[in-house]
């Protein structure tokens, strides 16, 4: 069993660099192996190009390198996990990034011609997202959580509806208070040994 | 009343939809004698990812970062930001997000303060938002994904703004099997919304 980490983050500080080792550690317990993708470190180009539009309107597959880079990790993944921190209660952009162009027709999805959308991923059977508010207190919470819960149901356009998200998500307590973070860093890492 | 109203638009094709209803409301917002500034943002070549040095700069002064200042300059002017992009994956493209993750910086839209560690917004002279946005799928698909760009917006954004500040959100669902109609239907829609505010 595989299980890819999408990671991202500008400069790992100290606890992006534990979340990230809490998430592969506690994979790896599940029996995984780890495909670990590291989209600042792979300096992934996130802007979707205008040649690259016109693919995703014919359902072209993709032709650049990194496209198809990333379209063979996901194609041997059962789990797929994101780590990343909220800023203005979204993904950063280099993350949005990687679902504008390595979840694309041919990879993600297949359209058929009669319009309609079946699942490319559906070997996918768990999304994993690893997630802290930051920086921290600033904004509104609640919405940050519900965000990254809805983050796996739009992703189940492209894994199909039996798959089942789970949300790690660390708020303003536990990022700023040491104790709290690392209680919820053994917390994440418990639960994600369960995921199977 | 003429309002300063800054556009900020993402779409790689400038033959597309998207681009269209940039284009309209570039027109209908200058015929009233509105001041306009532009963000296009793939036309400006604007950088889709907050880099290591930006990063580190993020509780810094806006000085810091001096190839932002005519966007920092901009948000500073305006009193109505209007978003056109399409929505990708329940979100804004890439280069948009990064718009609203580097533009939107310490000393630009907020303070920190130091006592409380609360954001303390300064965009008080932002009094509308429009969002004229496109999506993929319908309504319902949209509301069961959570609508995660419109949470950026009306709620994050938002809270930077003037405490009175109103947010129209113009959405074409399915657009990819609309027809001619209903596109021309939300043109006008646009438009109509458009000249109202302005």
């Amino acid at each position: 069993m595989t299980a890819l980490v999408v990671f991202t983050h500008p400069k790992p500080d100290r606890f992006a660099r534990e979340l990230l080792d809490v998430t592969v550690a506690g994979l790896s317990a599940a029996g995984h192996d780890v495909d670990v993708i590291d989209l600042y470190r792979d300096n992934f180009d996130a802007a979707m190009s205008p040649g690259e539009w016109r693919a995703y309107t014919t359902a072209e597959a993709p032709t650049s390198a990194d496209q198809q880079a990333y379209a063979r990790l996901l194609a041997r993944a059962e789990v797929l996990a994101f780590v990343f921190p909220m800023w203005w209660s979204g993904p950063p952009s280099m993350l949005k990034g990687f679902f504008d162009r390595a979840l694309v027709p041919g990879v993600a999805f297949r359209l058929a011609d009669n319009g309609r959308v079946s699942p490319g991923l559906r070997h996918i059977r768990r999304v994993v997202v690893v997630t802290a508010a930051e920086p921290p207190g600033h904004f509104p919470q609640r919405s940050t959580r519900q965000l990254s819960h809805s983050f796996g149901r739009s992703l189940r356009r492209a894994t199909g509806w039996r798959t089942r998200t789970l949300v790690c998500w660390a708020g303003p307590g536990e990022t700023s208070n040491s104790e709290k973070r690392q209680r919820f860093l053994a917390r994440t890492r418990d639960r994600l040994a369960g995921v199977r | 009343m003429t309002r300063r109203i800054l556009v900020v638009h993402a779409h790689p094709d400038p033959t597309s939809f998207s681009h269209g209803l940039f284009d309209l409301v570039i027109r209908v917002c200058g015929e009233v004698g509105n001041e306009i500034r532009v963000h296009d943002l793939y036309e400006s070549g604007f950088s889709p990812v907050v880099s290591a040095n930006e990063w580190s700069l993020r509780g810094a002064a806006p000085s810091t970062k001096p190839h932002l200042a005519s966007y920092f300059d901009d948000v500073a002017w305006c009193d109505t930001l209007v978003f056109v992009y399409p929505t990708w994956w329940s979100g804004q493209p890439a280069v948009l997000k990064a718009w609203i993750d580097r533009v939107l910086a310490n000393g630009v839209a907020w303070n920190l303060d130091e006592t409380t560690g609360q954001v303390m917004p300064t965009l008080r002279n932002v009094t509308r938002i429009v969002v004229v946005t496109t999506h993929g799928r319908s309504k319902s698909a949209n509301l069961l994904c959570g609508r995660a760009g419109r949470t950026v917006v009306v709620r994050s954004i938002r809270r930077l703004c003037s405490w009175r500040c109103r947010t129209h959100w113009l959405a074409l669902y399915s657009v990819d099997r609309s027809t001619r109609f209903e596109r021309d239907r939300f043109k006008q829609r646009v438009e109509r919304i458009l000249r109202r505010i302005s």
